[in-house]
């Protein structure tokens, strides 16, 4: 009985790493996208196809040279990289052979629905309840909406 | 013998998952990617309206995990919901970006959100 628990709970133990890198694995890679790192300032197009084309910066027409042009000297932080939740890898080639990975993350604030409490933003005329009492009967909202706490 | 194949196995499933989930999660080589890709190349990203403020149609760029748009209308059908093909990608394919092409302006009377040439593009990946 001893013996095969022993043996159970040593395959279990050999198990574990491979159980453990294979998790690891799958979360780690279930968001990070696959992009190379695009160079200083890369912007990014739709070819024309019977019209204009577009390009992402400066939408929707370029600014002429005389103007002047801002420039994104740090991929993660481009405007578009905060639209939706992600995982990224940003990777640099040293001239020596080596190489760095910069690591970034944006996602949900997990606590923000805890601390900011959502609260009515626009006020209702007609409230009902403790609204009521507390603000009067003609000063609240008509539409309970809520400013949203996450995008 | 038998735990290291296990093992061994069970490391070829890990890192062939995990190859495969980077290569789907880029959106890339999945089945709506590659339809999505397909036909945004075969067609304009634009209406045949311009903005009125630009003089050409506009791009809205949307979140890359955007797949539907919603457009409203009078009559039959009052609301379409399509889908958003064209995504934003790195390096100049080259053509003009400013505003070239015959488009009709905004009726005085909008009857679709279609006219007012404002058009979604996805951004990167």
């Amino acid at each position: 009985m001893s013996r095969s628990f022993v043996r159970t709970s040593s395959r279990l133990l050999a198990l574990l790493p491979t159980l453990a890198l294979a998790t690891l694995a799958v979360e780690f890679s279930a968001s990070e996208a696959v992009a190379q790192t695009p160079p200083i300032f890369s912007n990014y197009y739709v070819p024309p196809y019977g019209g204009p084309g577009a390009q992402l910066y400066i939408s929707p027409r370029p600014t002429p040279a005389r103007v002047g042009h801002v420039y994104y000297t740090y991929q993660p932080v481009m405007p578009h990289e905060f639209m939706t939740p992600h995982r990224r890898c940003y990777y640099g080639y040293m001239p020596d052979g080596g190489w760095t990975c910069t690591k970034v993350r944006w996602s949900y604030n997990p606590f923000n629905q805890v601390w900011h409490k959502p609260q009515p933003v626009m006020p209702n005329p007609r409230p009902s309840g403790h609204l009521a009492r507390k603000f009067g009967a003609e000063t609240l909202p008509v539409h309970d909406y809520f400013e949203p706490t996450s995008w | 013998m038998k735990r290291l194949t296990f093992g061994a196995a069970l490391l070829l499933l890990t890192v062939a998952g995990w190859l495969a989930a980077d290569r789907a999660t880029a959106m890339e080589e999945t089945y709506i990617g590659q339809i999505a890709r397909q036909r945004a190349a075969t067609r304009p990203w634009h209406g045949n309206y311009y903005e009125t403020m630009w003089g050409s149609p506009v791009a809205l760029v949307v979140p890359p995990n955007a797949g539907l748009q919603t457009n409203y209308a009078w009559g039959v059908p009052s609301m379409r919901i399509s889908p958003i093909y064209h995504q934003y990608r790195p390096g100049y394919p080259g053509g003009g970006y400013g505003p070239s092409g015959a488009f009709y302006p905004t009726p005085r009377v909008p009857s679709d959100t279609n006219q007012f040439g404002v058009y979604y593009i996805r951004a990167p990946w």
